[in-house]
């Protein structure tokens, strides 16, 4: 019978899905708990014992008390922006070209993967060379065609933008592969019927395939924006947070409260804050959406036809 | 409104040769059907018309002017694709007045060309949905609107109604015959299925592994097809092919004479091809006898597989026959109507 049918289907699908609730549960809720129950707390190490007293606000008052940590968050909020509007950018130009260029697209592909390939102390290591004041090619760069050079590393705003471009330049592959990907995907007869409806080689960008990629944009930009938050490796052996802590991103503050100054609570309570800050963002961002939603984007779901 | 003229077009995908030099002339309003089995050319051809493909060797006119190397976006033709092609992420309106938008038509006017379209092909109550709500004929519907609204010098259409299921085929076919005569611009549709190329064309191309077999109206392929490719693409049932030889009293197909107006002299002892359309075989009391292998009732007609000096040929009969698989019946084929070929190059004697 369907009904005995839709039971037995729905109890398997619950029961093979079970092993893997119980480890997220278990893993990540696990963790998750231990980390708020310590926002909350003020943790000391007596003995190789942790001592647990309760906090209640303590931490978060202490962070909006702290200069650096409101500093951070800035700083985070800058690099992200900066990083994922040019890396989906680039990406997005990248991927358009290449997908044109029907004869060096595999080579060109695997170009432009390689960044992405390299580890972050290799990239901290070769930028590190790149930027260096007297050694550095970008200011041997600038000194032959006559532009004043500079410490990159050595000032603040230098050192911002340093990281940025290292950001920009390590992850727009994966924007780009991601982009590529789904322009390969994206149907060519709609293109041609637009070439024949009169559409320039612009326009065909402008009113079809970029409409058509949304999806896969948002997603793009959904991602990096993830990356930009948690980015840490490259930008701590590049400027450690330096110089006068104007590259201390939220990452690395936390690292330094956490195993620096073994605050544990003050590390814990920002890692709420900054979850919180960035639920708050996505939801902001899904409420726009929705309420710009006279356009589904939903190419995707076209497929079906 | 314009002419087209293709003159000696080629066309080579590497060393694959699509396309042997093709020439048509096609007249200004002209209504024009590719016709040929899958895999001939026929999207290629089209394709070229439209700019989408590069032009290897020829030149195609459009209007009198040479196209080889304009883009399609000048040279001012619609086309409809197969699988419709619409913009999933615009509705019936966008979809229809995107290339008005594209020439910064004034919103007005937009509205009221897409509305007038929407009219004359049922969509007014659809024009705020997006293509994933229609239905395959509707979105086919939107995809002929979104050509008509332009008022473009060439229509051009690859095989549009092959997704459609057989009736709507029938109902949409008769549509675009009407549309244009209504419109009368120069139509250029490609289709394997020589039905519709039959009831909808002036002038049919038939074309075969990149060449043009014939070209004509309708009624003359069907009367006087050049070639036994020709002469089997076109009507529906396929005619029939006995080989034997043409003797001064009739044609000899083994131990069976078949009736033949009296043949050209040169032509008596000759080996040949006989072709005998199925509603040209008379059944009835006279004739040559052949076994019933198949009987097709359709209701209106019905269609008999029989055997003949050991080849099977179908007939179709007009009334209702009491016959079944393994009677005999006589056959009278109709001596003006029959088609000679030369069974070596297949071309008519
Ligand atoms: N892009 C292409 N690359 C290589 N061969 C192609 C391409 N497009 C079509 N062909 C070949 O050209 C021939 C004609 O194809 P097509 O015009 O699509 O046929 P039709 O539309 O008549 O079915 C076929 O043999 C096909 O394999
Ligand atoms: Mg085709």
């Amino acid at each position: 019978m369907a009904l005995t049918f839709w039971r037995r289907s729905s109890v398997f699908a619950k029961t093979t899905t079970l092993p893997f609730l119980v480890l997220i549960v278990g893993v990540g809720g696990y963790s998750w708990a231990q980390v708020v129950l310590m926002a909350f707390s003020h943790l000391r190490i007596e003995a190789g014992e942790f001592v647990w007293q309760p906090a209640g606000f303590d931490n978060f008052r202490e962070i909006l008390a702290n200069e650096l940590a409101m500093y951070s968050l800035a700083v985070t909020a800058l690099f992200v922006v900066a990083t994922v509007v040019l890396s989906v950018v680039l990406g997005l130009v990248l991927a358009l070209l290449v997908q044109r260029s029907r004869r060096l697209n595999r080579i060109s592909q695997v170009v432009l993967l390689w960044p992405a390939i390299v580890a972050p102390v290799v990239v901290s290591l070769i930028w590190l060379l790149i930027l260096s004041p007297n050694i550095g090619v970008l200011n041997k760069l600038l000194d032959t065609v006559r532009l004043p050079t500079q410490d990159w590393l050595g000032t603040e705003a230098g050192a911002i933008v340093a990281i940025i471009i290292v950001d920009v330049w390590h992850w727009t592959p994966v924007a780009f592969l991601m982009l590529y990907t789904a322009l390969c995907a994206v149907d060519e007869e709609a293109i041609e019927a637009a070439r024949c409806d009169g559409a320039n080689e612009w326009q065909v960008i402008r009113y079809i395939k970029i409409p058509m990629l949304m999806p896969a944009i948002i997603g793009t930009v959904f991602i990096r924006a993830i990356m930009g938050v948690k980015a840490f490796d490259e930008m701590y052996l590049l400027t450690a947070g330096g110089p006068n802590g104007a590259t201390t991103l939220v990452s690395l503050h936390i690292r330094d409260v956490f195993f620096d100054q073994l605050n544990y609570g003050y590390g814990s309570a920002f890692s709420v804050l900054l979850v919180a800050l960035m639920s708050l963002a996505i939801g902001a961002g899904m409420l726009v959406r929705h309420l710009r939603a006279i356009r589904p984007f939903s190419a995707t779901r076209e497929v079906e036809a | 409104m314009a002419s087209v003229e293709i003159h000696n077009v080629q066309k080579s995908y590497g060393t694959l040769k699509a396309l042997h030099g093709v020439s048509i002339q096609i007249d200004d309003g002209e209504f024009v059907t590719l016709v040929g089995p899958s895999g001939c050319g026929k999207s290629t051809l089209l394709r070229m018309l439209a700019g989408l493909e590069e032009i290897s060797g020829g030149t195609i006119r459009i209007a009198e002017t040479v196209v080889n190397e304009l883009p399609p976006k000048d040279r001012d033709i619609a086309m409809v694709f197969q699988n419709y092609a619409l913009y999933p992420h615009m509705t019936v309106a966008e979809n229809m007045g995107f290339a008005l938008k594209l020439k910064n038509t004034d919103k007005r006017e937009i509205q009221g060309k897409v509305e007038r379209a929407a009219r004359i092909l049922n969509l007014d109550t659809l024009l705020q949905r997006y293509p994933r709500q229609l239905s395959g004929g509707q979105r086919q519907r939107v995809a002929m609107g979104r050509a008509i609204v332009r008022d473009p010098k060439v229509f051009l259409f690859d095989e549009p109604l092959s997704n459609l299921d057989a009736k709507l085929r029938v109902s949409m076919r008769a549509e675009i015959k009407s549309l244009h005569q209504r419109l009368g611009t120069t139509t250029v549709y490609v289709t394997h299925d020589q039905v519709e190329a039959m009831t909808m064309a002036d002038k049919i191309v038939v074309m075969r592994d990149g060449v043009v077999e014939q070209v004509g109206a309708p009624l003359a392929l069907y009367d006087s097809p050049v070639n036994m490719f020709v002469a089997g693409f076109i009507g529906s049932p396929a005619m029939n092919f006995l080989t034997g030889e043409i003797r001064d009293d009739g044609f000899l197909a083994g131990d069976v004479r078949l009736p033949l107006a009296a043949p050209a002299p040169e032509l008596v002892g000759r080996r040949a091809v006989y072709g005998v359309r199925p509603e040209h075989i008379g059944i009835g009391e006279d004739g040559v006898a052949a076994e019933v292998c198949v009987v097709e009732p359709t209701g209106a007609e019905t269609y008999l597989v029989v055997r003949l000096a050991g080849q099977e040929v179908t007939c179709v009969a007009r009334d209702r026959l009491d016959v079944r698989a393994g009677h005999m019946v006589r056959l009278s084929p109709d001596p003006g109507r029959i088609h000679l070929f030369d069974p070596q190059s297949g071309r008519r004697l």
